[in-house]
């Protein structure tokens, strides 16, 4: 019901929903511009290869690992993504899940994305059976991007 | 340390196949969902959704809008102004207040499709996380058949307040207001005087 009132109105724009999910195949090109623009910004030297990037998502569709998890924002523009892969131990059973990278985009939704990220990570680990023994989290997310350079360079790199 | 590859133990490959197959029907959930709703929810249902909401509202404002000149005629008519600048005047207060009201109608009829468009951006996430946290294809395929026909039903409106209130009301008080001048001998001012509605100062007063 709605009751129109002889007052000026506020109108409500509508409400860029971001949440996440599972990675479609109708994702891959912005999903490959999300992947390319990580690189840029955690390691710079390094170069994108598209053809490296296709195989790591074709894997994904294919295998489950890695996994990918996708932000969607408004006009379900996708502005941002986590990776995490299935490890196993060289001397015990069971397995790790290791989230190796994720990414957002800047920009107003960053805040949001990111949460929505964090939240569907937590829940889709939660869901996997049998249980991954630990969780690792990569460096995208243990160290802030100077760091991490800091220590590839100290490294070699 | 996990990292560094395939080790001895089994548990990633079993944990990884079962979720090959659960991020299968999740992927084919999550396409039907959207296939659902971008064919029932494009751009000509949100533009229908405002189109109905105009079309409940406006005959109500040309009905007031008919009727609130009819009392302005009345008014005029009784004071005998119906050939004075009087009338030019509240005509055209009325017919800015008429264009208000129409914008108005015109803002709210947009805030209503922005509404639709966000509840039907909410179920559309909301149906996606759900069949992301449990997998199921089915329930959710159900589930999103459920909630699109319950968005698509269509809207209901109450009727609309009386727009033109502040205008009928404003004719009376102002007559109130030049009178009670008249009465109060001067202590009550109104904002401006039309000289119209005190007291007329010969008119016969019985008294005691």
């Amino acid at each position: 019901m709605s009751l129109i009132s002889p007052t000026k109105p506020a109108i409500r724009p509508p409400q860029p929903l971001v949440f996440a999910r599972l990675a479609l195949e109708t994702d891959r090109p912005e999903l490959l511009e999300l992947l390319r623009a990580r690189l840029t910004a955690v390691s710079p030297w390094l170069e994108f290869d598209a053809a490296t990037a296709n195989m790591t998502l074709d894997n994904y569709f294919a295998t489950a690992n890695p996994t990918v998890f996708v932000a969607e924002g408004a006009g379900r523009q996708l502005v941002g993504y986590w990776l995490a892969t299935f490890e196993e131990y060289s001397s015990t059973a069971g397995y790790a899940i290791c989230k190796d990278e994720i990414f957002v985009r800047p920009g107003s939704a960053a805040g949001e994305a990111t949460a929505e990220l964090d939240s569907a990570f937590e829940t889709w680990v939660r869901q996997l059976k049998p249980e991954p023994l630990e969780v690792l989290i990569g460096m995208d997310v243990d160290l802030a991007v100077a760091d991490v350079a800091r220590l590839q360079h100290a490294g070699g790199h | 340390m996990a990292k560094g590859g395939k080790g001895g133990g089994s548990g990633a490959d079993q944990a990884n196949a079962d979720e090959q197959e659960r991020q299968n029907r999740v992927r084919a959930g999550t396409t039907g969902i959207n296939n659902l709703f971008d064919g029932q929810f494009n751009d000509d249902f949100y533009t229908g959704r405002r189109q109905a909401f105009l079309d409940y509202a406006n005959p109500q404002l040309e009905d007031q809008y008919a009727d609130t000149k009819k009392q302005l005629t009345y008014w005029l008519d009784s004071r005998g102004l119906l050939d004075s600048s009087i009338r030019t005047d509240k005509e055209a207060e009325l017919q800015k207040k008429y264009d208000l009201n129409r914008r108005s109608v015109a803002d709210q009829a947009l805030d209503f499709e922005n509404q639709t468009r966000n509840n039907v951006s909410e179920a559309r996430s909301g149906l996606i996380r759900d069949l992301t946290a449990t997998g199921d294809m089915s329930g959710a395929q159900q589930a999103s058949i459920n909630r699109a026909g319950a968005l698509s039903t269509a809207p209901t409106f109450s009727p609309i307040a009386n727009m033109f209130g502040d205008f009928t009301n404003a004719l009376n008080t102002q007559a109130g207001l030049e009178k009670a001048e008249a009465y109060s001998g001067g202590m009550i001012k109104p904002g401006f005087n039309t000289g119209l509605f005190a007291p007329n100062k010969d008119a016969i007063v019985n008294q005691r």
